[in-house]
């Protein structure tokens, strides 16, 4: 065996024994992943050794069109190491590419989050610190070349089922790949902010409000604030949906974004 | 037999319930887990 089959072999048996040691393995319903409910993330990985897909229904209603366009995405997650999560995304179907999102529905996502620092006790200042860095590689379109996102994550356990998320982010793309972003715009930084309540021990509201450069077209800014709700059905499952809108000068604003999806563990 | 019945009933939806709650505070006990560790 060549010294690649043995590390192939390895990093087989090395997964099936993770994913075995995770199976039944629980995942908390606060425990946020970016666009699920909503477009809120937080530093917190998904449990060592935890395995998540993730698939979801999303849609958008922008003010140029008078219908709805759907997306089916599904979402892999992989806790690889206790502060490390793996992911991996894609959108299996799709509506019509413009006006383009921050997600190319052409490219396969995926990246990892890193835990840096932890937040000593409730109610301390100094927060949960993470970055987590993503690409986007295009499988189908004129472009071939990479996108790019990193951001940091902040995250407050204020006590009583609270919690306080900040999120700063920036992502450059190739451009003249339609379906990401609006052409000529190949930059994109943006702000985040939003709170988790645990209304009760298996049921969170997400509220969040996101203020970035508009990535629908070359100039102007964006303000989408959002709603969510997650829900934890049973240790295994776990169900959201979430709803937004933008606030700007672009006419191809959203009137309406939302989403629903869910979170299989195992 | 019904009445042999109804408490059974009962019982297992009570065993239901504490199997849930049991989960759910494992749920959160593992995310206060990941948050302090």
């Amino acid at each position: 065996m060549t010294r690649a089959g043995r590390w192939i072999v390895m990093l087989c048996a090395w997964c099936l024994v993770t994913v075995t040691a995770a199976f039944a393995t629980e995942v908390s319903p606060f425990n946020l992943s970016p666009g699920f409910p909503t477009a809120l993330d937080d530093a917190y990985p998904v449990n060592e050794g935890a395995f998540l897909v993730q698939p979801a229904f999303r849609f958008d209603k922008t003010t140029d069109r008078d219908y709805v366009r759907g997306r089916l995405t599904a979402d892999l997650r992989w806790g690889v190491a206790r502060g490390v999560e793996l992911f991996a995304g894609a959108t299996a179907i799709r509506g019509p590419l413009l006006p383009g999102t921050m997600d190319d529905p052409r490219a396969v996502q995926t990246g990892l989050l890193y835990r840096l620092t932890r937040q000593d006790q409730p109610l301390s200042l100094l927060p949960s610190l993470a970055i987590r860095m993503t690409v986007q590689i295009p499988f189908q379109g004129p472009v071939h070349d990479p996108a790019f996102r990193g951001e940091l994550l902040a995250s407050w356990d204020l006590a009583d089922g609270w919690w306080l998320h900040a999120n700063g982010g920036y992502q450059v793309v190739p451009g003249d790949q339609p379906g990401l972003q609006s052409p000529g715009r190949t930059s994109v930084w943006y702000g985040r902010l939003g709170v988790v309540k645990a209304l009760t021990p298996d049921l969170g509201l997400v509220v969040d409000a996101t203020y970035s450069q508009d990535y629908t077209r070359t100039v102007g800014r964006l303000v989408t604030p959002e709603l969510g709700l997650t829900y934890g059905l049973t240790p295994n499952w776990i169900l959201m949906a979430g709803a937004g809108t933008d606030f700007g000068n672009s006419e191809f604003r959203a009137n309406v974004r939302g989403s629903l999806s869910a979170s299989w563990v195992f | 037999m019904g009445v042999l019945t109804r408490p059974m009933q009962r019982a297992t939806a009570d065993e239901s319930a504490d199997l849930r709650a049991a989960l759910v505070r494992r749920a959160w006990a593992t995310y206060v887990d990941i948050i302090r560790s």
